[in-house]
């Protein structure tokens, strides 16, 4: 048996590591499955480092907000918006033609223009699925501003959307 | 679930396949047989310094002790509140051009280029509106937006005024609060728009009317297009608004915080936002030098992998260490200092000084990159981070 550290990180790793790589994944798309568990497990090693500041009531947000340094030290900001653009997966199937054009563009469109504080706050609420408090320990900052936050980058959303679709 | 939410999931490159690491066990096993380099605390608790002389003492804050003026008087620890403090301390930013590295160590080396002496800077505690509310009336009095502040969220903090006619005020008070006037009401671009010049002038008299007393730097222009229907004739069309983003400054130095302003081909405001504070004391704290503020960026460096075999070469070379990442060369040649925002555990805010570091580093494909990377130039001795439910502690990568 180890020692309650390697205990306890073993646990974080079991409940955590998806949907850390599933955050790294979303924002790296595509990746081989090789790299993509080389930037979890630097993510990782950056927890185990870090274990005792690991707060009890925010482990995956916290671990969140390590692998967004990660992206932040490997990502190159002139290539941001064209490697984010290259995310979006086609729409589903069963959507006409039309719609696969309009749906992608529109989206892909919409979501490009957004500042980067705006489309991070939206994804990570949309795609990664945390609430207005998980994304307030993420971000660091108040759940309250989150809650402003997500709002506006929502509602900015839905402008951008509604003027990039073809009337 | 909405319409917008449902397009966007749709869009998700995780839908459908959550990730899986190939072998989590090793990984485990992998990651916990390396020794952990505990970080020394860099915060005293008992010390309060007084024109050199240490006086043990219960920790004081800045928010329980007046702020005395002038050389020989004492003054206070800093006791920010982490993590947001932390992050600076992480020389975290790093923006360069090149081929994506992601597991790295940098070897940063103070260059010529670097200033010797140790610089002064005042760093300065921030008025904020008292009454969010009150303020959110009054900034959208000044952007021409009538109708009573709301408080949807019932919290007291963040705030809405809705005029009439699509115009609105938000202003959101965690942190520096932060106004934003937005409108809904599209027009076609069928004028000539204002010349750079008119556009700033415009944005000073917005700037004279809100008074926050801060000033503004370094405009960025810029023109954004969007394919839209025209409120006007019902047909397709286009608007475009022509942008400026301003550098907020405080005492001519640049801080973290942005005025913009977009308008359309009338002159007409389409958006704009800015932050809501003005300075209430300054505090002449002792700063660091430049060559330890970028020890300090290897001692956080040194946190995050094991320490190994040292660099080689000063001259921007790279090497690859047995057992860890390869170990990048960054000279550091050139410093700037600008002001960041800072919480007090007491919840005062501040614009502390900060070192902004540039220099060139040769990443492992040879390619050459320039970077940036930032330390808090203020005296360590005079600061203590808290983490969020630990009395130690931060995320500090």
């Amino acid at each position: 048996m180890g020692s309650l550290d390697e205990d306890r990180f073993a646990r974080l790793v079991r409940e955590h590591s998806s949907a850390v790589g599933n955050y790294l994944r979303r924002r790296l798309y595509p990746l081989t499955s090789s790299d993509l568990d080389d930037i979890v497990e630097e993510t990782l090693l950056v927890v185990w480092r870090r274990l005792d500041s690991v707060p009890a009531d925010a482990e995956l947000p916290w671990m969140l907000g390590v692998a967004r340094n990660v992206l932040r030290n490997a990502r190159r900001s002139q290539n941001r918006r064209s490697a984010f653009e290259s995310t979006l997966l086609p729409v589903s199937p069963e959507a006409s033609a039309e719609e696969h054009v309009v749906a992608d563009t529109s989206v892909r469109e919409a979501l490009a223009a957004l500042s980067d504080d705006d489309r991070e706050v939206l994804l990570l609420n949309a795609w990664d699925g945390l609430d207005t408090h998980a994304l307030g320990a993420v971000l660091v900052i108040s759940t309250n501003a989150a809650a402003v936050r997500l709002s506006r980058a929502q509602r900015r959303f839905r402008e951008l959307l509604g003027t990039a679709e073809v009337h | 679930m909405s319409d917008f939410e449902d397009r966007l999931a749709a869009l998700d490159p995780a839908a459908g396949a959550s990730y899986r690491h190939r072998d989590l066990d090793a990984l485990i096993s992998r990651i916990t047989s390396q020794p952990v380099a505990r970080k020394r605390r860099r915060w005293h608790t008992i010390e309060l310094k007084l024109a050199g002389t240490l006086i043990a003492g219960a920790l004081v804050t800045a928010g329980s002790l007046a702020i005395v003026q002038g050389a020989g008087t004492a003054l206070p620890v800093l006791a920010l509140k982490s993590p947001s403090a932390a992050q600076t301390f992480k020389g975290a930013v790093h923006s360069a051009a090149g081929a994506m590295q992601v597991y790295e160590r940098f070897d940063f080396t103070a260059g010529s280029g670097l200033g010797a002496a140790v610089p002064t800077n005042l760093s300065y505690e921030l008025k904020i509106p008292s009454s969010p509310a009150s303020e959110a009336a009054r900034v959208a009095s000044i952007f021409g937006v009538s109708g009573a502040p709301v408080n949807a969220s019932g919290d007291g903090l963040d705030w809405t005024v809705t005029g009439s006619s699509g115009h609105a005020l938000d202003y959101a008070s965690a942190g520096i609060p932060q106004w934003t006037f937005s409108t809904t009401s599209l027009t076609s671009s069928t004028g000539y728009f204002p010349s750079r010049t008119t556009l700033a002038a415009d944005v000073q008299r917005y700037l004279t009317r809100l008074g926050y007393g801060y000033t503004l730097s370094a405009p960025s222009f810029g023109t954004t297009t969007s394919s839209a229907t025209s409120s006007a004739t019902s047909a397709p069309g286009s608007t475009s608004t022509e942008d400026v983003t301003y550098s907020v400054d405080v005492d001519g130095s640049s801080t973290d915080q942005y005025v913009s302003f977009s308008v359309d081909a009338n002159n007409n405001v389409v958006s704009a936002s800015g932050p809501a504070f003005s300075v209430a004391t300054t505090s002449n704290y002792p700063l660091q030098s430049p060559a330890a503020g970028v020890d300090a960026l290897n001692v956080e460096q040194q946190g995050r992998f094991p320490a190994t075999s040292p660099a080689t070469s000063a001259g921007g070379s790279t090497n690859t260490t047995p057992s860890g990442p390869p170990v990048v060369n960054v000279i550091l040649d050139a410093d700037t200092i600008t002001l960041e925002t800072y919480q007090l555990t007491d919840g005062s805010l501040w614009l502390l000084p900060v070192y902004d570091y540039s220099g060139t580093s040769v990443g492992v494909d040879g390619s050459l990159s320039t970077g940036t990377w930032y330390e808090l130039a203020v005296d360590p001795s005079y600061v203590h981070v808290s983490g969020p439910g630990s009395s130690r502690g931060v995320v500090n990568y």
